[in-house]
């Protein structure tokens, strides 16, 4: 069965990573409390960088956090890293990389070669198949 | 960057001089774990204390008492000082006796003088009383004192900020000085929390470098 048979077309693989990036920056970001989360955002909306633009504009998201915190920006990538990985269920092995935003970058390559699917996308689908009663196959595979 | 728990607290405030640190906490008993375990540190190790607040004094020894610092007694031997700063100790305005920001550098270099041979540790809860104030510039003129003293003396300096009230774009703006004028950080919230070894661009000039470095136009965000 190709995806498009049943006239639903499946959202590409880069938009979730994109979707799955931006949430697991705000999990991140909500650990150094709510009112700097609100601070954060307030600038990266001055850089015109909206909250669903995130997983697309990273680097200049990177850049905003550096303005912010300096070389502390590192551990909000980490911890961003860190969430993604968990959701991909890919090792975070931080010293496969020189830094954190070379690992992410080869995060998302994998994550496109392999047509992975996030935790929360998988759950997600994982429910809709079961309440449309047409859970047969695995709604993740092509 | 780790991640602070109660283990790596003791590591976070265990600060070598002209260290000029912040923590960003949510609850008000974060604030005085954070900021009492930097007192009852230093007086372990035998440096010299000195506490900013806005309450008085009586109320901060009380407090302390909770947290298992005797502070009368270190009161007593000299190696702790809590310093009302804007009003006197009476809690009635007093001008000419009054600590202020503006004379806080006078005051702090005269007790480092004191205290030779003896490093100096401040715990400064008074950004928080300017936050409940909205004074943004009161702020800045204390970040700016402390830094100075931090970079000149052998003191260390953890100052103590409520993130919750960062809430008005004012407050927003002046974020990133709040956060690169310190050089460590912690931040503590209900979700959990994490501390930032390293805040601030690369070390690749000084600290009073960095601040003149600022221009005219980023003193009044």
């Amino acid at each position: 069965m190709s995806p498009g048979e049943d006239g639903k077309m499946r959202t590409p693989n880069v938009s979730i990573m994109y979707d799955t990036l931006a949430m697991c920056f705000n999990e991140a970001i909500e650990i150094l409390g709510a009112g700097i989360k609100d601070a954060i955002y307030y600038h990266l909306a001055r850089k015109h960088i909206q909250k669903l633009e995130i997983g697309a504009k990273f680097q200049e998201v990177e850049n905003t956090l550096a303005f912010l915190f300096g070389q502390g920006a590192k551990s909000v990538m980490v911890l961003t890293l860190e969430r993604l990985c968990e959701q991909y269920s890919l090792p975070l092995r931080l010293e496969y990389a020189n830094s954190p935003t070379e690992r992410l970058q080869q995060v998302k390559e994998r994550i496109l070669i392999d047509k992975l699917l996030p935790k929360h996308h998988r759950k997600r689908l994982d429910s809709d198949r079961y309440e449309d009663k047409l859970g047969n196959y695995a709604p993740w595979s092509d | 960057m780790t991640l602070l728990g109660e283990t790596n607290l003791g590591t976070f405030c265990d600060t070598d001089p002209g260290d000029h640190s912040v923590v960003f906490f949510e609850k008000s008993e974060d604030r005085y774990t954070t900021l009492f375990e930097f007192v009852r540190k230093g007086l372990e190790i035998g440096d010299v204390v000195v506490y900013l607040t806005r309450m008085n004094e009586p109320r901060i020894v009380g407090l302390m008492g909770r947290y298992g610092i005797e502070a009368r007694k270190s009161m007593r031997d000299g190696r702790l000082r809590i310093l009302s700063v804007l009003f006197s100790s009476g809690g009635t305005h007093n001008p000419k006796r009054a600590i202020t920001i503006g004379n806080l550098k006078r005051e702090v270099s005269m007790l480092a003088r004191e205290v030779k041979g003896r490093n100096l540790r401040i715990a400064s809860s008074l950004p928080e009383h300017l936050q409940t104030e909205n004074k943004t510039r009161e702020i800045l003129r204390l970040e700016r004192v402390m830094l100075s003293v931090a970079g000149e003396k052998r003191v260390s300096i953890l100052c103590a900020y409520n993130s919750r009230r960062l809430k008005r774009p004012s407050w927003f703006r002046m974020f990133p000085f709040l956060t690169t004028i310190h050089g460590k950080g912690a931040f503590i919230s209900s979700q959990g929390s994490v501390v930032m070894d390293e805040l601030g661009p690369p070390r690749t000039r000084s600290r009073n470098e960095h601040v003149s470095r600022r221009g005219r136009e980023n003193e009044n965000p």
